[in-house]
């Protein structure tokens, strides 16, 4: 489907996904398997960009306004359950997870828990935060393989927690492991003590039909350049700004807007919310930092609008199917003990697939060899993934893994196609 | 052009795993490391404490994928155009690097870097155990014990690439890749036990230069690596056409006089400052020297705290700082000198109460050329008045050397207390640089064998904090010497500045002090001007 066609008003809603995948500015004959780094922008997406750079360009207009997005933060709000006040758009989820854990009124002698699989831009910011006012981190390794079990993770974090423990940090899915943490529920264990929820959601946008709010947590921060395609270097930061008691009871956080134009020159901002009525737009706050790309903005909310159209349930549904099928294949040709992606535990799965492609156990220790594997799959074969690296409970060795993503724009024979040549790849490596 | 050393120090042991730390300046010329130091002319650098790749591609960390993000886990790739001086010559390959940790653990040569390693490379404790329980006598029951064991957190995934995995998060550990006793060796060495002065004539080497003539006790002449490149090479040069090191048993005054006559070019084995301002003030210092008192073989007294503290007590610090004022000495306040991580405000309560003394008669010894020799006359001196006896023994530096190596050995000589130096071993996040070396049970730095189980937990707990905000980091190595000082476990006497700029002979160019080499010259960044050229051109 070109865009011609959907100027025509073609509905995407019942589109097939051939029609859909042709929307994608794919790279002839190569197979995309690292949307959990980067995904692909669709057309329309380059085009709202250009467009909008080119109608600023030498502009004399007033662009401090349009600065605030606040009409795209809305849509996107809209898209994410959420009102446009509890969005930013920010330039990554590495700004936005900055913001936030900088921005967190945390002292010396409070405590932050997060996981040694968090990106490593949550774990350099909380180490900055460390530093420089005396937090205390706990950082945990979570179990990863194909059984791991929800209630193990969530026990995990209960039994970390103490009187001193102030934030809960994790990702709602984890990069290196591709394990879709139970979101929900670690949400409700930091309630229930009374904690600060800073969710990295990096890979949640564009992947899973969800409502921010419904979480529970306090503060999501999402990549729209990986799951839902948007412009590089654009991020989505959902600041929850009021408060409802079936999704979150407890009070609003304390946020400092650490880099603001909007934020008052003099005086206090009012007093944080305890309704579901906001009693400031904390967006604003954020959001306002002088001149800004507003082509990022248009192009994300464009890429958001796309998704609405095609049915974000309908895209969750068919990541999922794709990635089940992938799943199926991996374990088919590699087994189970290969797996560092979970499965049996439904509630873990997600569209990101790691496992050791070899043989011998012991190569999933070589970063020599996994390296060389997604090098030979890149040149000899244009199969695009990613190795990763992790810890492992109880082990002494840093893990790697081949890591496969599967999206919209895949289908099943791509699939196939590329765990059957990883096996062969990995094979000729010895 | 040949460069000339000249004085005390050791030129008999170049064997990088078993090398006194002040023959690192030679060391450096013959060996290389995964990581190392380039020379930096202001030493106010940051560059001048960092280490920079070696042997290494890159220096590890998370943004190369050289450290995961539990910080345990190290990947270094290796370059692949460094040679031994070989018959043929052969690549240095990862494996050279395990063999060199493992020799490195030999129970024989007792590095005092050992402490660093065995709280921190998996599996490296229980080698050095294993290696001390084989009690190897033989070079060939030492290559025997290290082929058949391994260090577990060490090996190698192929020739070009290293994993070392650590049991904590310890953010100094890239310097610990930058000592000299870190470096690659070769399979050729495992014929000589560590630290055999049979082995200096025969050295392979990978550096700039190598052995060319050894005259034990005498001289060595150090001549052109032909299979070393400087393409291979980013942190050393080779301006110069050969190192001679002549040693003598003598003292700083005739060093001096020598280089200033023109007859050498450097000082050996001793620490001379140059004319000029020197930058002292923002680099790291030493304890030099410090009282050791012989927990273990000594006198019976010592072994009762309120003598040590007695004896603390009696030593006027002050004293000794204004005799020796021209170097620049202060009293020392503690045991971590200035500029180190971990030094702390002089504090009234670290000068203890003194104690009943009266009758007490040790022996003490000391180094027979430099300072040492005034400082422990004067220590004696001020005991007498308290009514304690010191008999004095000066003993060379071979002797006294061998002496450190092993203090409590069968074949030491009876010492109650002795004057001795520490240096930092690295100079930015060097918290445990003294205190771990110094006090942590069984290490061989720790030179009256104090063993307290709280000290070590002390410093195991400051290990850990390491990872902390550097307040909460610096207050754990605060409290290990609290403790060992309360303990009077030794007598800080005084902190000494650096010597720089390092003095040398009027020919010298380019004479760049290297703080990872006591502040020594870089020989590998030296000129050495002709002066008949430079009389003509004038």
């Amino acid at each position: 489907m070109t865009v011609e066609t959907l100027q025509r008003g073609a509905s995407l809603r019942s589109a097939d996904w051939d029609e859909i995948r042709a929307l994608f500015a794919l790279e002839p004959g190569a197979i995309h398997l690292n949307s959990g780094t980067v995904g692909v922008m669709p057309h329309v997406v380059h085009e709202e960009y250009d467009r909008v750079t080119r109608e600023w360009a030498g502009s004399l207009g007033d662009v401090y306004g349009p600065t605030l997005f606040r009409e795209h933060r809305a849509a996107i709000g809209r898209s994410y359950g959420v009102d446009g006040d509890e969005i930013v758009i920010s330039h990554n989820a590495t700004e936005a997870v900055a913001r936030v854990i900088n921005g967190l009124d945390l002292h010396a002698g409070d405590e932050a828990i997060a996981t040694t699989h968090e990106c490593y831009s949550v774990l350099s910011n909380l180490n900055l935060v460390r530093n420089r006012h005396g937090l205390s981190l706990k950082v945990l390794t979570p179990p990863s393989g194909y059984r791991v079990s929800a209630d193990e993770l969530v026990a995990l974090f209960e039994e970390a927690i103490t009187p001193r423990t102030k934030v809960l940090a994790f990702s709602a899915i984890t990069l290196w492991t591709g394990t879709m943490m139970p979101l929900r529920a670690l949400c409700e264990l930091a309630q229930r003590h009374g904690l600060t929820t800073v969710v990295d959601g990096a890979l949640v946008a564009g992947m899973l039909d969800c409502n921010l709010r419904a979480s529970g947590a306090d503060f999501i921060t999402c990549s729209g350049a990986k799951y839902q395609c948007g412009p590089l270097g654009s991020g989505i930061l959902y600041v929850r700004n009021k408060v409802f008691p079936e999704f979150n009871p407890l009070p609003l956080p304390t946020i400092w807007p650490l880099i603001s134009t909007w934020y008052p020159m003099v005086g206090s901002p009012p007093p944080r919310s305890t309704t579901s009525v906001e009693s400031y737009d904390v967006g604003d706050f954020l959001q306002s930092a002088g001149s800004a790309n507003l082509a990022r903005g248009a192009a994300l909310a464009r890429a958001c609008a796309l998704w609405d159209e095609i049915g974000r349930d309908r895209i969750e549904r068919r990541i999922m199917e794709l990635a089940d099928h992938a799943r199926e294949q991996v374990l088919e040709r590699f087994g189970e003990d290969a797996m560092y992606s979970p499965g049996a535990d439904a509630r873990l799965r997600s569209p990101l697939i790691a496992f050791n492609p070899f043989r011998d156990p012991l190569d999933g220790l070589n970063v020599k060899k996994i390296a060389a594997l997604t090098e030979r799959l890149a040149a000899e074969h244009q199969i695009w993934i990613r190795w990763t690296e992790f810890d492992v409970p109880s082990s002494p060795h840093q893990h790697y893994a081949a890591r496969i993503c599967a999206h919209v724009f895949n289908d099943a024979d791509e699939l196939d196609h590329a765990v059957a040549t990883i096996a062969r790849v990995a094979q000729e490596l010895g | 052009m040949t460069l000339r050393l000249y004085g005390p120090g050791d030129l008999d042991r170049l064997d990088p795993v078993a090398a006194r730390p002040d023959a690192a300046q030679l060391v450096r010329l013959v060996s290389r490391q995964l990581l190392s130091y380039a020379p930096r002319r202001d030493l106010r650098e940051w560059q001048s404490v960092l280490p920079a790749p070696d042997v290494a591609l890159d220096v590890p960390s998370t943004y190369n994928a050289g450290l995961g993000a539990s910080q345990r886990s190290y990947v270094v790739h290796l370059r692949r155009d460094v040679y031994w001086d070989t018959s043929p010559p052969r690549p240095v390959t990862a494996h050279d690097f395990v063999r060199g940790f493992k020799r490195l653990a030999n129970p024989l040569t007792r590095s005092p870097a050992l402490p660093f390693f065995r709280s921190t490379v998996r599996g490296f404790a229980e080698f050095c155990d294993g290696f001390a329980n084989a009690r190897p006598t033989s070079a060939e029951a030492a290559a025997a014990y290290q082929n058949a064991h391994e260090i577990s957190g060490i090996f190698a995934l192929d020739d070009e690439s290293l994993v070392i995995e650590v049991v904590r998060a310890s953010p100094d550990f890239v310097h610990m890749l930058a000592l000299p006793c870190t470096s690659a060796v070769p399979q050729e060495h495992d014929a000589h036990l560590p630290g055999s002065p049979d082995l200096t004539p025969r050295l392979c080497s990978n550096g700039p230069y190598r052995v060319g003539r050894h005259v034990p006790g005498k001289e060595l002449r150090l001549e052109p690596n032909p299979v070393w490149s400087p393409d291979a090479d980013p942190v050393r040069r080779r301006p110069i056409d050969a190192v001679v090191v002549t040693r003598a048993d003598t003292d700083a005054g005739e060093v001096a006089a020598r280089l200033d006559a023109g007859g050498a070019d450097l000082p050996w084995g001793i620490a001379l400052s140059g004319e000029g301002a020197a930058p002292a003030a923002a680099l790291s210092w030493d304890l030099d020297p410090y009282l050791v008192f012989n927990l273990t073989t000594g006198s019976d007294a010592l072994r009762d705290v309120a003598v040590r503290r007695g004896i603390t007590a009696a030593i006027d610090r002050d004293a000794l700082a204004r005799t020796f004022a021209t170097a620049g000495c202060r009293a020392a306040s503690g045991v971590v000198p200035p500029n180190n991580d971990g030094h702390r405000p002089p504090s009234a309560d670290d000068r203890g109460t003194g104690g009943d003394l009266g009758g007490l008669t040790l022996t003490g010894v000391h180094e027979r050329c430099g300072p040492h020799a005034l400082v422990a006359r004067a220590c004696a001196d001020q005991l007498a008045r308290v009514g304690v006896q010191v008999r004095l023994f000066a003993l060379d530096r071979p002797d006294l050397d061998e002496l450190v190596r092993d203090p409590h050995g069968s074949a030491a000589p009876r010492w109650d207390v002795m004057w001795h130096r520490c240096c930092a071993a690295w100079h930015y996040r060097n918290g445990r640089v003294f205190l771990e070396q110094m006090f942590a049970s069984g290490a061989p730095g720790n030179l009256g064998g104090w063993s307290d189980e709280k000290t070590d937990a002390l410093v195991e707990r400051a290990l850990e904090a390491a990872v902390e905000a550097p307040a909460v980091a610096t207050a754990a190595w605060h409290e290990v010497e609290r403790h060992v000082l309360e303990q009077a476990v030794v007598v800080p006497l005084l902190f000494r500045p650096p010597a720089v700029p390092p003095r040398s002979s009027a020919r010298v160019r380019d004479a760049v002090p290297m703080p990872a080499l006591g502040y020594a010259c870089d020989i590998t960044a030296i000129r050495v001007a002709d002066a008949a050229l430079e009389e003509v051109s004038a």
